[in-house]
């Protein structure tokens, strides 16, 4: 599959923009995960990726298929962040359904999706009775019948328990490797973006930073200091006069530094005044923190 | 293509309370008739054995109000998937929306004129068992032919109704609107003549009357000829304006212009709903 190109991506709605110049460039078989707090525009750029919903203004390219087309359409599975299938029919009827509307859909690949999922004791619940997480595997499925070259999920994971989101990740990971499919997936899930190849962050509809998950953390994590002192109130006085921005929380003094080696100059520099110290690198929250100065979650 | 419409009719026809508010409206006029309408109407009427001509009457009308909203009520499910995501999910596959689109419609069609039939044959039981009325079996291929007629034209009318429509929430109402009016429209709880003459303009500004009027020349045919069997000349068509079997715009139309204004109807109704549907695709993401 050729890249996905997406250039000056915009959309409007009245007054509001929710994707603001988006560009990208996404090369096949990578995993991909777009972080954003709620409203930043995640599921009106996954609306545009699958041509459902029109851009204001720029484009987006697979290859020389453009998404209005059906021929960029079926090279596409969706999960949509809510679940769009028949409520009245049967898990069955729902997936026979989609793939009689699909080219050539094998039996033999429907009943290995439907097996991978563990959808098989499902099969004849109707679909509005399932459980969320249940349902949520079934969306996957039908997202899969078509054998897509690019995988778009929105907010797969939102409301799932443990076991589950694990299910769906090893299904979702075996199956990418299989069928070299692309994946773009959104959440505000740290954990979930973690495992990406490579992260967007997003907010306000702009993407704030992107790069692979090691590299984000090298550029944006600190490290995170946390100091147990005697004399907590000197220290702090110390520490804000060699300019760190410090602060008492219960006696105990936090503060951020760039790099494991600030940490350790600190560490000895006050070592008289401190009795206990706690220090990790930041994951992905406190990335997400230094950039928009939002807590995700 | 035909999968999808199965699952169309498969929604419709599983489901118990959109069965019955699909032909509520048809049901209510039925049994206004039975336990009201029926005698006032035939207090007015000279001759005997009435019912041989009242019930084919109430029948025609009915399955007229039967067209309508069925029609409507099948279409719906376009909104429905609409706002529900069903519709964006459904244009994934390998159909495009005017394939969609298309395949709603035969949907409609095909559930507006399986009612009509199913409607008629519980109504012909029902006065076959209570009045003795004999079923007209030899009437049946013109009947279907003219449920087909009917729910097509209606088809048409629901599409363009529908265009106005964005939110399920305005279905209902729609809904409820359309099936009170379409008895009147249709003269079923009360016979064209008795209505003021700027409601029977009204009337016939919509295909309704001329719908239940192809009906009932048919249906009432053979009780109206030995009904009126030597009776004084013009006696039978003043009967017959009176009652919406036969319509009048200067002068009484031929059964050959009822059937060219349903179709003016028809092409009217497509020609509109095609202008308005133009814009319709954009708002196939009402919810991502
Ligand atoms: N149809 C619409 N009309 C007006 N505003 C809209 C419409 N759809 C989305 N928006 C606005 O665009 C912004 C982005 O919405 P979007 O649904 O893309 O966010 P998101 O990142 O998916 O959020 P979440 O995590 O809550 O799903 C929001 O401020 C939203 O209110
Ligand atoms: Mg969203």
């Amino acid at each position: 599959m050729p890249d996905l190109i997406i250039s000056e991506l915009t959309k409007t709605f009245q007054t509001k923009v929710a994707v603001n110049h988006l560009n990208m460039q996404i090369p096949a078989n990578k995993f991909i995960a777009f972080l954003g707090p709620n409203g930043a525009g995640k599921s009106t750029t996954v609306g545009m990726l699958t041509g459902l919903t029109q851009p204001t203004s720029g484009q987006i390219t697979l290859g020389d298929l453009t998404p209005e087309t059906l021929a960029y359409r079926q090279q596409i599975g969706v999960v949509f962040q809510y679940g769009v299938l028949d409520e009245q029919l049967t898990v069955r009827q729902n997936l026979k359904l989609r793939a009689s509307m699909y080219p050539n859909v094998q039996q033999s690949w429907l009943d290995r999706i439907i097996h991978d999922l563990g959808l098989t004791s499902l099969l004849d619940q109707r679909y509005g009775t399932l459980s969320g997480g249940q349902r949520r595997r079934v969306d996957i499925s039908r997202a899969m019948i078509n054998r897509p070259k690019l995988l778009i999920l929105d907010e797969p994971s939102t409301g799932l328990d443990i076991q589950t989101r694990t299910v769906i990740w090893q299904v979702i990971h075996q199956l990418r490797k299989e069928l070299k499919m692309t994946v773009i997936l959104t959440t505000h899930y740290l954990e979930e973006a973690e495992d990406a190849d490579y992260v967007y962050v997003i907010d306000h509809g702009e993407v704030i930073a992107a790069d692979s998950v090691a590299q984000l953390k090298h550029e944006y994590a600190q490290v995170e200091m946390t100091l147990c002192s005697p004399s907590p109130e000197t220290l702090l006085t110390n520490l804000q006069q060699d300019g760190y921005a410090a602060q008492l929380e219960e006696d105990k003094v936090t503060l951020t530094v760039p790099d494991a080696q600030t940490s350790i100059d600190t560490l000895v520099k006050y070592r008289k005044l401190i009795s206990q110290f706690d220090s990790h690198e930041g994951d992905m929250n406190t990335i997400f923190l230094a950039l928009t100065g939002k807590e995700i979650r | 293509m035909f999968g999808f419409i199965k699952r169309n009719l498969q929604l419709f026809f599983t489901s118990g309370s959109n069965l019955f508010f699909s032909v509520l409206g048809a049901l209510i006029s039925f049994v206004l008739y039975i336990v009201f309408l029926k005698m006032n109407m035939a207090s007015s009427l000279t001759f005997s054995g009435k019912s041989a001509v009242l019930d084919p009457w109430v029948i025609s009308g009915t399955l007229t109000v039967t067209a309508v909203t069925t029609t409507l009520n099948a279409l719906s499910q376009m909104i429905h998937d609409r706002e529900t995501g069903t519709l964006a999910d459904f244009l994934m596959t390998k159909l495009a929306y005017w394939q969609l689109q298309t395949a709603y419609l035969v949907s409609a069609f095909i559930i507006g004129w399986l009612m009509q039939l199913v409607m008629a044959i519980l109504m012909y039981a029902y006065f076959a068992m209570v009045d003795g009325l004999s079923i007209p079996w030899e009437l049946t291929p013109q009947l279907i032919g003219i449920a087909g007629f009917s729910s097509l034209v209606w088809t048409a009318f629901s599409l363009l109704c529908l265009s106005f429509v964005k939110r399920v929430d305005t279905l209902g109402k729609l809904g409820t609107i359309v099936g009170t009016a379409a008895g009147f429209f249709a003269g079923v709880y009360i016979p064209i003549d008795s209505v003021p003459s700027s409601a029977q303009t009204l009337m016939k500004l919509t295909p309704a009357p001329y719908d239940a009027a192809i009906y009932r020349q048919l249906l009432m045919k053979t009780a109206l000829t030995d009904k009126f069997n030597g009776a004084v000349q013009g006696q039978k068509m003043a009967f017959e304006t009176a009652f919406g079997v036969r319509l009048k715009w200067e002068s009484v139309l031929s059964l050959n212009d009822v059937y060219g204004v349903m179709i003016a109807f028809l092409i009217g109704f497509v020609i509109v709903a095609l202008l308005l549907m133009r814009r319709s695709r954009k708002q196939v993401m009402v919810r991502i």
